[in-house]
């Protein structure tokens, strides 16, 4: 499988009135055509950075340090901002998490769609306009046509994420790029809508990044897994590596904690401690505080990316400990 | 100290994690981080600095005069700007320089008693319209309301011509004495200008309130039994504090320059007190020849009034809930 | 529906309707019917769990149950006493509430110790030393330090606040809390904290839970018994195992078959139900059984007549015309 997008050595700061924010330290992950990767996370982990760097959305206080970004063998940062943004909606889509604040509430949903379809196509007005009802069909709003001079307020929360997906296929992007699109709704209609985005997936040959921190999802849709923890990969392999063969503490751990249909009533096992504070990152691996395998070499040193099989691979100091037979 | 193989890869027994770590930011409250961000913005941190000075010279200026606001030297009237007076002489011989020191303290005790009375009705006016809401907001605020569409001007002259004759009478009682001296002119305009501007407050903090009220943790104090009035006072005035703030900052430079315009047109302050409106009505006459003794007055004015100004535009910005990240 | 222990809380054919004002005069009422006639009681040292999506109403009705809405018609029986149209000041401090929003439901004015601590002022239990005393002990008890107490909630993290949260909560000694969505909103890694830190603190102060929640997995977890509520009505109640095992309602079964499993292979092998469509609007609901617009078995008789709720097995609740054989 060809890599459609390619992440090396990723490093993203914020500079912030209290000091530099060490977002993303030497992040790097592979998608390939067609393949679904799950990027999973808590709150600091640096997952939604990673795709606001990609998309060069960072804020204005945010800098990517260095490494590169190579989206269908162009490399990102050669890319001047009008080419990033004609990139942007048309080859790479990317729904946010909220759809009642990503749509514009004083323009009708048509009106949007034509918009962005107009502006990433060559198709007239009348072509566009066409287009538009077709996606609605595709993501399933049933009456297409009247709905189009609907204003999102009209619209559900999860007919707006449809919407929202609508939008980001309209151009036909090779990946499309998902930041919790559905936390903010029902669990049905998760359900929909992850059916949705698996059928598009196959149909259009699409690639999806699905950042989440729900690993249900992950393991219904996602072909790879990348665990991110405190701005760094901590663990990323196949789906059934990471769920059946977990490598790192904390991928481990996070498996633990969740409480599962066909569990008990026995006590769930939570990670103790707090995500990190990522203005003053710890010298050596981030997890170091919460980890119950923790070393003294933990402390000092960032471990280095190990790879357990091929693709499958954790940045952990176990792996060294193990092979020394320490 | 180079550590070896094994010791580097033995196991961490202590407990890492602080059981409850709190964040290593600085501690900051929000009146803390406020300040922080007010200090950066030059422009109201000058402003600030020129305030502090005007009242530093209200106060103790006159106190450092040798001459009193209502003293008429013989042979020095109308002078200009000179060492001794430097701000030079009226046609009675009165000292200029000592007469718009004065005037700064009855602006700035207007602003300030304006300031109070405004606060106290309009905090507790907008407080029970916005808290309690439904038929009691709308009868209070339709009363806020047609206050507000009277001019203000109008408004308070209306109140001042009212006002002084039943003042006049009412201080010529014994318990009124200590404050005969201010003149039943001030007193009037303090009232009439507190009895103005709060319609104002009224409004901004019942805005505040309005939206405040669906606070989860005015929801939370509901649940824990707390009454309607401990939640006002506790919980929904002091998160409303910054527009308060920043309302009542920006309201001074409008009563000092109502108390200004009211002397200027005589139904202010009586003579002789100097208020800088009166002081400005007085040098009309001789505005082609003794120029400057009305361009000190104004300029007093127009000086203290920016200042005020850009210092609250400042406030408003430092206490914009713009939270840090 | 009844066990050998006492019911703590008994809820009568609750029913909470807002009416929502239309048309230029305001005189067209539309009326939501948030909750309709729900019927179920809590054992003391339980936990019921009560889950739902958007509009189902669970949140209001568990807000209805401790009156921080007045319920339209039915009965809240409170150990015993009929609390519909009491004073409800001395029972909020045997009936409390954690909230979902663990940035919104602390007053970002008031330190923690603060917090903690108000409930002990508006009951008057403690002052002084004893009342430090005792905001000292309860922070432990949640896992903070005593030196928390004065900081201010925007220096925690969000477990940390709701822990604050519940600390509050328990200051008054309640016998029976509402936990309304209080993971909901803390990273996944930080639940499994406040879980077992709401067990731990059940088995040894003798509480009772309403756990309100859309995280089906997690109520299963922690509740006995499960209440499904679906558009303002109860449609199924069953043991927490038996709810999971034998879904007897096709709107529960349909969300049980939504959950996404953290397990690949059983999440391929097992067989979705997708529900068609949006859950209708509360102000104008279905006839007969709400949830037939959406059910994949919905006959004549759904629209025609509403299903009553009634035992389908031992310990089993279910309001479907499926079981009316």
């Amino acid at each position: 499988m060809k890599n459609l997008l390619e992440i090396n050595n990723l490093y993203t700061t914020f500079r912030t009135y209290a000091g530099k924010v060490y977002a993303l330290n030497n992040v790097s992950f592979n998608v390939g055509t067609g393949e679904a990767v799950g990027v999973v996370g808590e709150s600091g982990s640096g997952k939604s950075v990673t795709m606001l760097s990609i998309m060069r959305l960072l804020a204005e206080n945010g800098f990517i340090e260095s490494g590169n970004i190579i989206f269908d063998n162009k490399n990102l940062s050669d890319l001047t901002d009008k080419q990033m943004q004609d990139l942007r909606g048309n080859e790479i889509g990317m729904i946010f998490q909220d759809p009642m604040t990503s749509l514009n509430p004083v323009f009708t949903i048509g009106n949007q769609l034509v918009e962005s379809i107009l502006k990433h196509t060559k198709l007239k007005r009348s072509e566009a306009k066409l287009r538009a009802i077709e996606l609605l069909k595709l993501v399933g709003i049933p009456s297409p046509e009247k709905r189009l001079k609907q204003y999102p307020h009209e619209f559900s929360g999860g007919m707006r994420q449809r919407v929202m997906i609508a939008m980001a296929l309209s151009c036909e992007p090779k990946l499309l790029i998902a930041d919790e699109p559905t936390t903010a709704l029902d669990v049905t209609i998760q359900a929909q809508i992850i059916e949705l985005m698996k059928d598009l997936k196959e149909k259009l040959n699409m690639s999806i990044i699905l950042i989440t921190h729900d690993l249900g999802l992950v393991a219904d849709i996602c072909e790879k897994v990348v665990v991110m923890y405190g701005g760094t990969i901590v663990e990323q392999g196949s789906t059934g590596d990471i769920f059946y063969n977990p490598q790192h503490p904390y991928t481990k751990g996070l498996l633990k904690c969740i409480p599962r249909m066909n569990m008990g009533r026995e006590r769930l096992k939570p990670i103790e401690g707090q995500p990190p504070d990522m203005i003053n990152p710890p010298k050596g691996c981030a997890f170091v505080e919460r980890c119950s395998c923790a070393m003294k070499i933990c402390e000092l040193q960032k471990p280095v990316y190990t790879e357990v099989k091929k693709g499958h691979g954790s940045a952990c100091w176990l792996h060294e400990a193990e092979s020394k037979g320490v | 100290m180079e550590l070896s193989r094994e010791e580097l890869f033995k196991p961490l027994n202590k407990k890492r994690y602080e059981k409850a770590e709190v964040a290593t930011r600085p501690s900051l409250t929000y009146w803390g981080d406020a300040w922080k961000r007010l200090k950066q913005n030059k422009v109201a941190m000058f402003s600030l600095a020129v305030i502090i000075l005007i009242f530093l010279a209200a106060i103790f200026g006159p106190m450092l005069s040798p001459y009193s606001y209502s003293q008429q030297i013989r042979g020095e009237e109308n002078l200009g700007p000179s060492l001794q007076h430097p701000f030079g002489t009226d046609s009675l011989g009165r000292d200029m320089f000592v007469r718009v020191l004065y005037g700064a303290r009855i602006s700035l005790s207007v602003g300030v008693v304006a300031c109070i009375i405004n606060l106290t009705i309009g905090i507790f006016y907008g407080g029970i319209s916005g808290y309690f809401g439904g038929r009691v907001d709308s009868i209070m605020m339709r009363i806020v309301d047609i206050i507000y569409s009277i001019p203000t001007m109008l408004y308070v002259i209306l109140l001042m011509v009212v006002l002084r004759d039943k003042l006049e009478n009412l201080l010529k009682l014994p318990i009124f004495s200590g404050l005969q001296a201010a003149g039943s002119g001030l007193i009037s305009i303090y009232l009439a200008i507190g009895l103005t501007y709060w319609v104002s407050m009224a409004r901004i903090v019942r805005g505040q309130i309005l939206s405040l009220k669906e606070q989860e943790y005015v929801t939370a104090a509901k649940t824990l039994g707390a009454s309607s009035f401990r939640i006002l006072i506790r919980h929904l005035i002091p998160n409303s504090l910054g527009s308060i703030i920043v309302t009542t900052m920006l309201l001074i430079p409008d009563a000092i320059f109502t108390e200004s315009f009211l002397s200027f047109i005589g139904l202010g302050v009586d003579a002789p007190v100097p208020s800088w409106g009166s002081l400005a009505d007085d040098a009309l006459g001789s505005i082609r020849t003794h120029f400057y003794l009305l361009l000190f007055p104004s300029l007093a004015i127009s000086i203290t009034i920016l200042a005020f100004n850009l210092f609250g535009d400042g406030l408003r910005d430092a206490l914009d809930p713009r939270m840090r990240k | 529906m009844s066990s050998k222990h006492i019911n703590i809380l008994e809820v009568k054919n609750l029913t909470k309707h807002f009416s929502v004002n239309k048309g230029i005069f305001g005189n067209q009422q539309s009326v939501v019917k948030a909750v309709d006639d729900v019927t179920f009681s809590i054992a003391k040292g339980e936990t019921l769990g009560l889950v739902g999506e958007s509009g189902c109403g669970k949140t209001t009705a568990g807000r209805t149950v401790l009156r921080l809405y007045e319920p339209t018609k039915g009965q809240i029986i409170f150990d015993g006493t009929d609390i519909t149209k009491v004073r409800m000041k001395p029972y909020r401090k045997k009936m409390q509430m954690i909230f979902q929003d663990p940035y919104a439901s602390l007053n970002p004015r008031m330190t923690v110790g603060d917090i903690v601590g108000e409930p002990m002022d508006i009951h008057k239990l403690a002052k002084g030393k004893e009342k430090k005393d005792r905001i000292y002990h309860l922070l432990e008890l949640v896992g903070l330090n005593k030196e928390h107490a004065n900081r201010y909630p925007h220096e925690f993290s969000g477990g940390q606040r709701q822990r604050v949260g519940i600390a509050r909560a328990l200051a008054v000694q309640p016998e029976f809390i509402v936990c309304d969505e209080p993971i909901s909103a803390l990273d996944v890694s930080i639940q499994a904290q406040i879980v077992n830190m709401l067990e731990d603190l059940q088995n040894s102060l003798g509480l009772t839970y309403l756990f309100i929640a859309h995280d089906l997995s997690m109520v299963k977890h922690i509740s006995n018994r499960v209440g499904v509520m679906y558009l303002g009505k109860l449609v199924e109640l069953a043991s927490s195992d038996e709810l999971y095992d034998k879904p007897a309602h096709p709107y529960t079964q349909a969300l049980l078959s939504a959950i996404p499993i953290a397990d690949p292979k059983a999440s391929k092998e097992r067989k979705r139900i997708i529900l068609e469509g949006d859950v209708p609007s509360p102000i104008d609901p279905p006839s007969g059984c709400r949830f037939r617009t959406r059910c994949p078995y919905a006959s004549k008789i759904c629209a025609e007549v509403e299903p009553e709720f009634k035992e389908v097995a031992p310990g089993h609740m279910c309001a479907c015309h499926l079981y009316n054989k």
